[in-house]
């Protein structure tokens, strides 16, 4: 008690300041590591000039007997172009290019330009992208970022009950690129984006973005 | 002359909204059984590419999930875009119609009704026996169905195997129309005030 006493601290109360400094001491690493790795994700992603992908979508829902699984390419052009392309079940393609999203499907054989309400949400979906691309995960208000090693969990700042629940990143271990993306409207119900063949800096005419082909 | 041209107009709004039914021509052999043909059996679950044309012009590529029960004679409809973003999802059961989620336009409790309408025309056996069956045209049989709403739908089995719906309002004015003309895809065509149409490719 003397000693106690003599340094001013009371011994259980330094026993919770210690841990109280651990804890955010651990939290501050963790807020460094986090600033470190997205500053790193971030300067890698300045190297990224284009990127083009092969994709695997699987649509997973209760009510489903079996996922549904569609496979396309996706092309990615700096600073804000994309094209994203169904091969199967059916054909169909997404272009953004210079903040215009335009979708086109086939049908008998005739190229159909697609105007649907639909498409504001893709809108978003694709500047989402453009985002994540250049490793700014959390520069979108509607979302709060937490980082877990390699995967980037996004939560809806205001709920979106039924629509989103969350998205997650799976990061690949070459730091700017996405392995998967994740949609989970609820626990049973999620879209899942896988990429192949990623391939970097291969060069991509404008045109890509902005013809069908 | 001048009040004739009011009665003109009444007698032939009169004789729009008193539209007949084309009478069917009587057939030799009648299976009640074949009326059933076109329409799911048991649970099942249909995943659709649908390629809609909107009212106003505008065409849009979606994809519909649908699973009937005929035994609760119940449909529960999904309609998402290609990237899984669910735009609509709703059942209806018994005649009650219920939104389980929805977003933007399809929110509207009128495009609920009318997308669930749709697809209970397309896979579920109108209620009771058919009122009349026969002959409407050369290789087909007709089963006509009375609703209680006194609209009517008739279900046209032709010779190859094909199939067409035609669905009457309650004045007998043809409004819904549904035919399946290669396997696996089926047309919805709707007219009136918001007129459209629904192409369906069956992927799953």
């Amino acid at each position: 008690m003397k000693n106690c006493f003599r340094s001013g601290i009371n011994p259980a109360a330094g026993g919770r300041l210690f841990l109280l400094f651990l804890f955010t001491t651990a939290c501050l690493q963790t807020a460094w590591a986090e600033t470190d790795i997205l500053s790193r994700i971030r300067n890698e992603a300045k190297n990224i000039k284009s990127l083009q992908a092969e994709f695997i979508q699987e649509k997973q829902m209760k009510i489903l007997v079996r996922p549904l699984i569609s496979k396309g390419r996706f092309f990615f052009k700096g600073p804000a172009s994309i094209r994203w392309e169904y091969l199967s079940p059916v054909n169909s393609v997404v272009m953004m290019h210079q903040g215009e999203v335009r979708r086109f499907f086939k049908k008998d054989g005739l190229v159909i330009r697609d105007s649907g309400a639909n498409l504001q949400a893709m809108q978003v979906v694709m500047q989402n992208i453009t985002r994540w691309l250049g490793g700014h995960f959390d520069k979108n208000p509607d979302f709060k970022m937490t980082l877990k090693k390699n995967r980037i969990v996004l939560k809806p700042s205001q709920p979106m009950p039924g629509m989103i629940d969350r998205i997650e990143l799976l990061l690949s271990d070459r730091p700017g690129l996405i392995d998967t993306i994740t949609i989970y409207e609820d626990k049973e119900n999620y879209t899942k984006i896988e990429f192949r063949a990623m391939e970097i800096n291969r060069p991509i005419a404008d045109s890509l973005f902005q013809e069908i082909s | 002359m001048k009040p004739l041209l009011p009665i003109s107009i009444l007698v032939i709004l009169i004789c729009s909204s008193c539209a007949s039914l084309p009478p069917l021509s009587p057939v030799s052999t009648i299976d009640t059984t074949i009326c059933s043909k076109p329409f799911a059996t048991g649970q099942q679950q249909f995943v659709h590419a649908i390629a809609a044309s909107l009212p106003g012009g505008g065409n849009s590529l979606i994809t519909g999930i649908t699973t009937i029960s005929t035994a609760e004679a119940s449909v529960h409809a999904i309609i998402m875009t290609l990237e899984g973003l669910v735009l609509f999802e709703g059942r209806i059961k018994g005649g009650e119609i219920e939104i389980l989620r929805s977003i933007s336009v399809f929110s509207e409790p009128a495009f609920a009704e009318g997308l669930l309408n749709d697809v209970r025309l397309i896979f579920l056996k109108p209620t009771g026996v058919p009122l009349e069956i026969g002959g409407l045209e050369p290789g087909t049989l007709v089963c006509r169905y009375r609703g209680r709403d006194k609209s009517t739908v008739d279900v046209m089995l032709y010779d190859n195997g094909d199939w067409k719906l035609v669905q009457y309002d309650a004045g007998s004015h043809p409004h819904r129309w549904v035919r399946k003309f290669v396997p696996d895809r089926i047309h919805l065509k709707v007219s009136g005030a918001f007129s459209y149409s629904l192409d369906m490719q069956l992927i799953q």
